[in-house]
């Protein structure tokens, strides 16, 4: 008889992989820790696999948030009072410390709401000054809706042409065909680095370094990337990097616009108001240095402080760890997803974030995500905001689900269990 | 039997066995809804009597088992009926789904009365008033 291959691969061994003790951070997870009652009565803790949607928050976070609320608050920048100082100097702590997480300078780092932010305000101030009448962006066909609408908005009003380059066979970019997508006058590539629907990593590398042969700006939607492998602004050497706090154990409502600062110097106002001027006179403004031109109003201060003490979680870890965790769990995943009939798996690229897209023959993703919630597990099912790579891959839904390093192998063995129950019961 | 076992029973046996279901020829009769939340997508065939009682109704629907079980249940209820009680009936199980109503407003309504098990669930929720959706725009009164 053949042994199924994941039966081959001794635990330890994978465990070994991971560098911390997950049952340990688990603990540090209140949500992980609650009961709850799902749909059906069962009472339990909840086996979180939807971390591509936001994930859960440390009591870390939680703890530098409410002390800030607590014993911090006051508006920053402007308050010429010891509460003042103590939040700016809070404020721009948290600047430096995701400055260094990503390899950039403190003023190369904007405050937004989140990725969507962060890339409409690239759309809304660069592209508005540095694209022209017939010149084209290209983005692919795997972008979510986030890196595609403010394009599409921006195409329509300045008359720009969009390009997309192609999905591949296993789920990555096909980028063999770069070079001519590049001959048609593009002044932008804004590329997913990690897709939220395939899991597949982007070769930005190679994007990166045929685009600024030629010149051309890059914009990387780091949504899925920054939570799971870290990126280096610098290494990578990318000219916009847009991510969101909620998505890498910070809060909600906070998020990154990494910028070069070469552009920032060029770039154009977003909003206009308080903090962003410098001196204003009724009828003109002269506007603020580099970070805080773009930030207009008082800002999420709690966020910014949250998303900072929730890189230094994630940093403590190592992103490294992170990864091979990550991965671990979902060579593991899909190796007995494998094994079940009728499944179908999307994106099979080997280089991957945590997570897995498929679809079950005769089971509606919907109604799957019900039966796994009866379960206490909890997985997106849904277009993933990404409605035109479902069009190309001729669905309306997948079932996804996506790790962080609090998942165990436990998990993973649980959900298959109840997607085989699913199959018995539908 | 307890809510949630009839619940998953009667949603079975429902989308197993659509009552009024069939392949519609694509004319512009027949309406065509998207649900834009998951992309599942409903057509509608309703034909009224000179009366105005609803004498043929019948859809075809690519989606989960909660909105295929919802629009067959919905075809039992407003077959037959008068066009003005239809409106009434659509507005008033779409105001209990969005908890306007109390969730016993469903018991008069047969079949229905089971998805008293998804009313605390808004999102799932959609997929149960995706069809009735449909039917209100089919019948709605058209304005000029």
């Amino acid at each position: 008889m053949l042994i199924p291959i994941y039966l081959s691969i001794p635990r330890y061994i994978m465990l070994n992989n991971t560098m911390f003790s997950v049952n340990q951070i688990r603990q540090e997870f209140p949500l992980l820790q609650k009961q709850f009652c799902f749909f059906g009565g069962k009472k339990g803790s909840v086996v979180y696999f939807d971390n591509a949607a936001t994930t859960q928050k440390p009591k870390q976070v939680i703890d530098a948030m409410v002390a800030y609320y607590e014993e911090e608050n006051a508006n920053v920048h402007r308050s010429l009072y010891t509460l003042g100082e103590i939040a700016t100097r809070k404020y721009e702590q948290s600047r430096k410390i995701i400055a260094k997480f990503l390899g950039a300078k403190e003023k190369e780092i904007v405050f937004t709401r989140g990725t969507t932010e962060s890339i409409n305000l690239v759309a809304s101030t660069w592209g508005k000054r540095f694209l022209s009448s017939g010149q084209t962006i290209l983005l692919s066909e795997i972008e979510h809706h986030s890196n595609l609408i403010p394009w599409q908005m921006l195409a329509k009003e300045k008359n720009l042409q969009l390009k997309f380059l192609p999905l591949g066979e296993n789920g990555a970019l096909d980028i063999q065909n770069i070079e001519s997508f590049l001959q048609d006058n593009v002044g932008l590539i804004a590329i997913t680095h990690a897709s939220n629907v395939l899991g597949s990593i982007s070769p930005v590398e190679k994007i990166i370094s045929v685009a600024h042969q030629k010149k051309i700006p890059v914009l990387l939607d780091g949504a899925q990337s920054v939570p799971h492998i870290g990126v280096d602004v610098q290494k990578l050497d990318c000219d916009f990097l847009a991510f969101s706090g909620h998505k890498i154990c910070g809060p909600t409502g906070i998020g990154v616009l990494y910028a070069k600062e070469k552009w920032l110097q060029e770039m154009p106002p977003y909003q206009g108001g308080g903090d962003m001027i410098a001196s204003v006179w009724l009828d003109r403004a002269i506007y603020n240095e580099i970070p805080f031109k773009w930030e207009a109003g008082t800002p999420n201060i709690a966020g910014a402080i949250g998303l900072a003490c929730s890189i230094d979680y994630v940093s403590s870890l190592g992103m490294e760890n992170i990864h091979t965790h990550e991965k671990s769990l979902t060579q593991y995943a899909i190796s007995r997803l494998k094994d079940i009939k009728g499944l179908k798996i999307f994106g099979t690229n080997q280089e991957r974030v945590g997570l897995v897209s498929f679809c079950l023959e005769g089971i509606h993703p919907h109604d799957m995500a019900q039966f796994l919630d009866s379960r206490g597990i909890a997985v997106r099912a849904g277009h993933h905001c990404a409605q035109p790579l479902m069009r190309k891959l001729g669905i309306p839904a997948t079932i996804r689900a996506s790790f962080y390093f609090y998942n165990t192998i436990e998990e993973v063995d649980f959900f298959i269990q109840s997607l085989q129950e699913a199959k018995e019961f539908f | 039997m307890e809510l949630q076992e009839l619940y998953y029973k009667t949603i079975r046996e429902h989308s197993l066995h659509p009552r009024n279901y069939m392949e519609l020829e694509k004319t512009p009769g027949v309406l065509e809804k998207e649900n834009v939340s998951c992309g599942d997508r409903i057509y509608l065939l309703v034909q009224f009597s000179p009366e105005e009682t609803l004498q043929k109704i019948a859809f075809e629907l690519k989606g989960c088992s909660l909105s295929t079980a919802s629009a067959s249940m919905m075809t039992e209820i407003v077959k037959n009926k008068k066009k003005q009680d239809i409106q009434a009936i659509c507005q008033e199980v779409l105001e209990t789904m969005e908890g306007k109503n109390p969730p016993t407003t469903l018991d008069s309504y047969h079949d229905l009365a089971v998805l008293k098990a998804v009313l605390p669930y808004p999102v799932r929720l959609k997929c149960a008033a995706f069809p009735w959706h449909a039917l209100m725009d089919q019948i709605r009164p058209a304005f000029f």
